[in-house]
């Protein structure tokens, strides 16, 4: 088992555990509530979940002994704990929404070689099957996972009002917009765009604890 | 997903997190009991969650360089001290690595047999040096 030391920037496996088991209460409780905000529109149904996967996949990266099939991430030592396990827990589930096209992309690779021509190795027969069978599998897949991601974003816009400034805040995110431009067009103070945003996390911490409706 | 619910998505998440990262513990704390959950035991029960996820990573660790290791060390039996030193040594090596003993954590009581066979396992890992603890 070849184990990579730890480099400078990067913390050791014993440092990282450590971390893990120091993080206050409050700290816990603070990744709890991300963690269920990123399950959002992922494959996790609950945020403790996602979390465990984020800590996981930390341990792994930060050990440098990855074995076939894992993924790992190692803990840069300079970013807070807290920090790096929410951008760890973000990056999952970002992941996991993309993961239909990485599918493709695998699989596409998988019949071809390096030059990009077809893979001699593989006859016709075998290509058209597990192409055809194996992206029918994933499509549906994926579907499914659309779908419920689609229905999370319907039932959330749902809980607000038809006008409600939250959907326009929303929206103004959505495209790109910083905050004071979405106040100035909006034409709204600092305090109501702090209510309103307060208000859409308090609506989703209360219908939404785990990744499906109350 | 199409594109317009990725945004839409990313822009709540966004917001979400941006205002729980300027809610203060107190207001957060207070949340969770309006919200009927009781802070203290939300964060005991990510602690344990955590914890179980680092022992089930050093048992895995633990479980593969143990394989690589009985292929090449020779039988311990015969070297073995008695179960009481045996027990003072397993505790001593999991105070100076208290990281090594959550691999081993498992929540109930320890039979003699767990204890030599954590033993052996410590010897394996190079943790133990058996000569240095013949009776």
């Amino acid at each position: 088992m070849a184990v990579k030391r730890p480099t400078e920037q990067n913390a050791s496996v014993d440092e990282l555990v450590e971390a893990i088991a120091k993080l206050t209460p409050e700290e816990r409780v603070r990744l709890y509530r991300s963690g269920n905000f990123l399950a959002l529109g992922s494959e996790f149904t609950h945020g403790k979940d996602l979390l465990n996967e984020a800590v996981k996949r930390a341990l792994i990266g930060t050990s440098g002994d990855r074995r076939e099939g894992e993924r790992g991430r190692p803990w840069p030592k300079g970013v807070h704990i807290v920090a790096f396990l929410t951008e760890c827990m973000r990056s999952i589930a970002n992941g996991s929404q993309k993961s239909f096209k990485q599918a493709v992309d695998r699989r596409a690779e998988a019949l071809t070689t390096d030059e990009g021509d077809g893979n001699p190795e593989l006859s016709k027969a075998q290509h058209v099957q597990a192409s055809v069978e194996a992206e029918l599998v994933d499509r549906e897949d994926q579907e499914t996972k659309q779908k419920a991601t689609e229905d999370d974003v319907a039932a959330i816009r749902k809980l607000f009002a038809q006008g409600d400034v939250v959907h326009e805040i929303l929206d103004g995110e959505a495209a790109g917009m910083s905050t004071e431009d979405i106040r100035e067009a909006l034409g709204i103070t600092a305090t109501e765009y702090a209510t309103a945003r307060k208000r859409l996390r308090r609506t989703v911490d209360k219908h939404m604890p785990g990744r499906r409706l109350k | 997903m199409s594109n317009e619910s990725m945004k839409s998505l990313a822009a709540m998440q966004a917001l979400m997190l941006r205002d729980l990262e300027e809610a203060s513990d107190e207001q957060i704390r207070a949340e969770l009991a309006e919200d009927g959950l009781d802070s203290d035991l939300v964060a005991r029960e990510v602690a344990e969650s955590l914890d179980s996820v680092v022992a089930e990573f050093m048992r895995n660790r633990v479980a593969a360089t143990k394989a690589v290791k009985k292929a090449t060390v020779s039988p311990i039996e015969a070297i073995r001290p008695s179960i009481q030193k045996i027990k003072e040594i397993v505790q001593r090596a999991f105070e100076v690595e208290p990281n090594l003993a959550s691999a081993y954590r498992n929540g109930t009581k320890q039979s003699d047999d767990d204890w030599i066979s954590t033993y052996d396992d410590l010897i394996l890992l190079g943790k133990v040096d058996p000569q240095d603890h013949v009776d």
